[in-house]
């Protein structure tokens, strides 16, 4: 009986070793290449176009997935401008029991910290002019209490989001101060195309699916057949738990692509996200993505692994030059406050990094929609 | 070349989907029901072919029962769903999850409160050392001394690696940070996983504790995992066992294993499900 067992049970280990010998095979033929950078640098939309330029496309399951993405990035984005609107300004949350409203100790010293923060950077004007008018209440009461992303857009919830977005002052001016609560660029696309996006017949088109924007847990690979080549490609989550996953991922890299987010020089880190007085000079993304970097460049399986630098978000990188300066992340720097030598010394900034003179580095730019306008 | 490639890369999809779950099957059913089962190689067998099911999936669609909450709260779709968040390294999320929801139905305060407490340290705060990864809160004090095949998960990540020679693996996982240190398991930040600290070191538990932290987590697998599991080979097995339930239960699903006995109207049996490997005992009457 029991010998009978083993001799199943190594017939079994042999069809899986032929199996994990199939795949080494494969594994060999196959150029790996691995999107690594920090979290919202990008590495997903690239993803994303790839597989529209060089894979099959989206198919109809896969926009259905994006199609939600994009309903619950509204509908987080709107939460979030709310709820920090109402922290500012004291506004008490209307008709939702809310933990805030209880004495704790711990929201009683956030919001000692926060008003000693806000004397410093802001006045009371300035306070005030994130106060939504009460005309808004009930579109407030009505998004907050919406269960995350569960349901779809309804009609109702698609212009309680218009009139908030378009005739609500409060809003936009936090929408200004997005770098730091966490909401992403293109959330202000979405909200301008609210009514196209809530139809019930909406499917996104291509534009749509590189703008959505989520955070990518664990990973994703395709293989994308590029003329004779193979190319595995990789795409990995970037928030620092996501991290620790990497490492599950290093064996048998031809090379990495390495992401990098041009305009998160004055971002705040999602991980860190708190209120407005966060001090973006003190902890910002493009700091992390140095960090992380740096990181990478040191570990031991990477030191003959080629690294390609992408530069993401330059078409947006253009427009936030000219108001904030890359003094924020670069204390160093000395340059006029322009897009090209800016650009420049961030990317001489990030080769210095590299202390192995032998690697292989590549620098490449990307635009975000240029490279997608050129091929659609 | 490439012709040859790919045509190994079909014949080798369409063994996937059964070959990995099998081998995952019995692995995973000691994780999630803390037993033992063996492998249900007879079940893969009844399953119809996936091809088959198109217009099946067109009316569950229609009917609106392929929803990330129908599937995650159904035995079979809660399995596929954990063994592929097991594939993506993230297996805590659906363990968090379920964890919060049997929290939930807590009564006894000194139950709450101890439940809390490791709930928070297991998943919410910084990950320790020993942490094991897809270990829920219960099963760890069911059973203190960790079996075999946890030990062995620990393990897989450095044996990984082992090909590539780098026996100073260990030592670079710790000397790299990544800035990964100190962050939890389940990817959440910040001011919610703050507001639980400051909750259980006030003593002020309710069932709602968690409510914040587990619809973040639940919004990140709606709509990232989700997503990623319908294309993968486990979402056509949910299907495949999905039709195999709208169909009659018959005699051929069950395995006889003994008899138990017979009397003056007929036999007594003990009889295994395929389908879910519970045993059943089998009156069988002579029709006269």
């Amino acid at each position: 009986m029991g010998g009978c067992m083993s001799d199943s049970q190594d017939t079994t280990d042999r069809n899986v070793e032929r199996e994990i010998e199939k795949d080494k095979k494969q594994d060999t033929r196959a150029h790996k290449l691995l999107l690594l950078g920090a979290g919202g640098s990008g590495k997903s939309t690239f993803f994303k176009q790839l597989k529209a330029i060089h894979g099959e496309g989206h198919n109809d399951r896969e926009k259905e997935g994006f199609k939600r993405q994009i309903h619950g990035q509204v509908v987080e984005s709107i939460q979030l401008l709310i709820r920090q609107c109402k922290t500012v300004t004291k506004d008490p949350l209307p008709g939702i029991k809310d933990e805030d409203d209880e004495p704790f100790g711990n929201d009683d010293l956030d919001d000692a910290r926060l008003s000693n923060s806000l004397k410093v950077e802001m006045t009371e004007t300035e306070i005030a002019q994130f106060k939504i008018a009460k005309e808004f209440d009930q579109s407030c009461q009505y998004l907050l209490e919406i269960h995350g992303s569960r349901s779809a857009l309804t009609e109702q919830l698609v212009t309680h989001v218009k009139s908030l977005w378009n005739e609500c002052p409060a809003i936009q001016a936090m929408f200004e101060h997005r770098n730091k609560i966490g909401i992403p660029d293109s959330s202000a696309f979405f909200f301008n195309d609210i009514e196209r996006i809530g139809r019930s017949d909406y499917t996104p088109d291509h534009k749509d699916i590189v703008l959505a924007r989520y955070r990518t847990t664990g990973m994703t690979e395709k293989e994308f057949h590029i003329k004779d080549a193979v190319f595995k490609v990789l795409d990995v989550g970037g928030q620092r738990n996501e991290r620790k996953k990497w490492i599950h991922f290093f064996d048998g890299v031809t090379a990495v692509l390495f992401v990098v987010s041009l305009t998160c020089y004055d971002e705040v880190p999602f991980e860190d996200v708190t209120d407005l007085a966060a001090d973006v000079t003190l902890m910002n993304s493009m700091l992390e993505s140095i960090k992380v970097f740096e990181d990478t460049l040191d570990f031991e399986c990477f030191q003959k692994t080629g690294f390609i630098l992408f530069f993401n978000k330059a078409d947006l990188m253009q427009e936030k030059i000219k108001r904030v300066p890359i003094t924020n992340a670069f204390p160093n720097y000395k340059g006029p406050q322009e897009f090209k030598p800016s650009v420049d010394y961030i990317s001489k900034y990030f080769l210095s990094l590299n202390r192995v003179p032998e690697r292989e580095m590549l620098l490449r730019f990307f635009f975000e929609y240029v490279l997608f306008v050129n091929y659609w | 070349m490439i012709k040859k490639s790919q045509k190994q890369a079909t014949k080798s999809d369409s063994k996937d989907a059964v070959t990995t779950v099998a081998q995952n099957k019995e692995f995973l059913n000691r994780i999630i029901l803390g037993k033992s089962h063996g492998n249900n190689t007879k079940l893969l067998e009844q399953l119809p072919k996936f091809s088959e099911l198109e217009e099946f999936e067109k009316t569950l669609r229609e009917q609106n029962q392929i929803t990330f909450a129908s599937v995650f709260h159904e035995p079979v779709g809660n399995y596929l769903i954990r063994t592929y968040l097991l594939s993506q390294h993230s297996i805590d999320k659906a363990i968090f999850l379920s964890d919060v929801e049997l929290f939930k139905k807590l009564k006894n305060p000194s139950a709450q409160k101890s439940v809390a407490q490791k709930i928070f340290d297991q998943f919410c705060g910084a990950e320790t050392s020993n942490h094991i990864p897809g270990l829920s809160v219960f099963e760890h004090a069911k059973n203190r001394n960790i079996p075999w095949y946890i030990e062995k998960r620990k393990n897989l990540a450095v044996n990984d690696h082992a090909s590539e020679g780098a026996k100073n693996m260990q030592a670079a996982s710790q000397k790299i940070s990544l800035f990964a240190e100190g962050t939890n398991n389940i990817g959440v930040f910040g001011k919610p996983i703050q507001k639980i600290h400051e909750k259980i070191a006030s003593q002020k538990i309710d069932e709602t504790l968690f409510d914040e932290v587990s619809q973040q987590v639940t919004n990140d697998l709606l709509l990232d995992i989700f997503p990623r599991f319908q294309q993968s080979a486990y979402h056509r097995l949910y299907l495949r066992c999905k039709f195999l339930e709208t169909k009659p239960v018959t005699i051929k699903h069950f395995d006889e294993l003994r008899s138990l006995g017979h009397g003056a109207f007929g036999l007594v049996s003990t009889n295994k499900s395929f389908l879910t490997n519970l045993l059943f005992i089998f009156f069988t009457i002579k029709k006269q």
